[in-house]
């Protein structure tokens, strides 16, 4: 009759750890976890071998030079004038396209704080010409 | 005389659901972790005021261009400009959402990029994101 006994017994589980057991997982999982700090400025580049006819009234030219000098429709301009000039010609013509023209030996940090600038002015339409071989 | 039959129960917080609701955390965040398995190049990046978080990490590509012109793609160091277009191509078949994050020295010139993007643009892959900080105020 012992046997009959033991059977009655229902089998369980202990499930009170359970809830520590999750946590601990659940630790570990936030730790691992990098909360997205990524930022940038993003830009869309045009498709290999796309040559577009645009009217050169649409155009706006920027350039910068080995030293970082920025040179917009001829005349020599400071960074901090780039935004006014900026929202100033897309105010008059929302189809302009805002062409940045760099050499091989621009700096990069010029380069970004130009695109910076060009954001700031909510130009939505950047193209970034290749250097004069 | 109900009132003081109550006052004398020890107040008790339901622990039973405790479980299900620390699994449901648990399994968000289980979800949303993406492991990363590389560090990259050592990479100062330049300052900018209007900047853009980046949306998601599950489709994004990193590439560092270090001081000195080392080149690395994801956790696979580059030496010749054709293997950014091979990996590039590899990853755009596979996710055409790829995005294209740089970490791009401050103290670099334009050259390298130039030739990166060159290779981006063959192989497809043009939605790019230069890696900045955020600096406080909008002027240089």
């Amino acid at each position: 009759m012992l046997v009959e006994k033991r059977l009655k017994n229902t089998a369980e589980i202990p499930t009170s750890s359970l809830a520590d057991m999750a946590f601990l997982l659940l630790i570990f999982f936030i730790v691992i976890t990098t909360v997205g700090t990524d930022k940038g400025i993003d830009l869309v580049l045009p498709p290999e071998g796309d040559v577009k006819e645009i009217p050169k009234t649409n155009i706006m030219n920027i350039l910068l030079n080995d030293n970082g000098d920025i040179l917009i429709e001829e005349e020599p301009r400071f960074m901090n004038q780039i935004k006014d000039i900026v929202k100033n010609r897309i105010a008059k013509n929302d189809k302009i396209i805002v062409s940045v023209k760099t050499t091989r030996r621009t700096p990069y940090k010029i380069f970004v704080a130009v695109l910076d600038q060009l954001k700031q002015a909510e130009a939505k339409k950047i193209s970034i010409a290749e250097p004069d071989k | 005389m109900k009132f003081s039959n109550q006052k004398n129960k020890p107040p008790a917080i339901p622990g039973a659901s405790m479980s299900d609701i620390v699994f449901t955390l648990l399994l968000f965040f289980m979800v949303s972790t993406v492991i990363k398995k590389f560090n990259g190049l050592p990479v100062d990046t330049p300052e900018a005021y209007q900047v853009e978080k980046l949306q998601t990490k599950t489709h994004t590509s990193y590439i560092w261009i270090d001081e000195g012109e080392n080149i690395s793609f994801d956790d696979y160091p580059i030496s010749s400009m054709d293997e950014i277009y091979t990996i590039a191509r590899e990853k755009i078949v596979k996710d055409v959402q790829l995005l294209i994050f740089m970490r791009i020295d401050k103290n670099m010139r334009m050259g390298v990029l130039v030739d990166v993007q060159q290779e981006l643009r063959k192989a497809g892959a043009l939605r790019v994101y230069y890696a900045t900080k955020t600096k406080a105020s909008p002027n240089y």
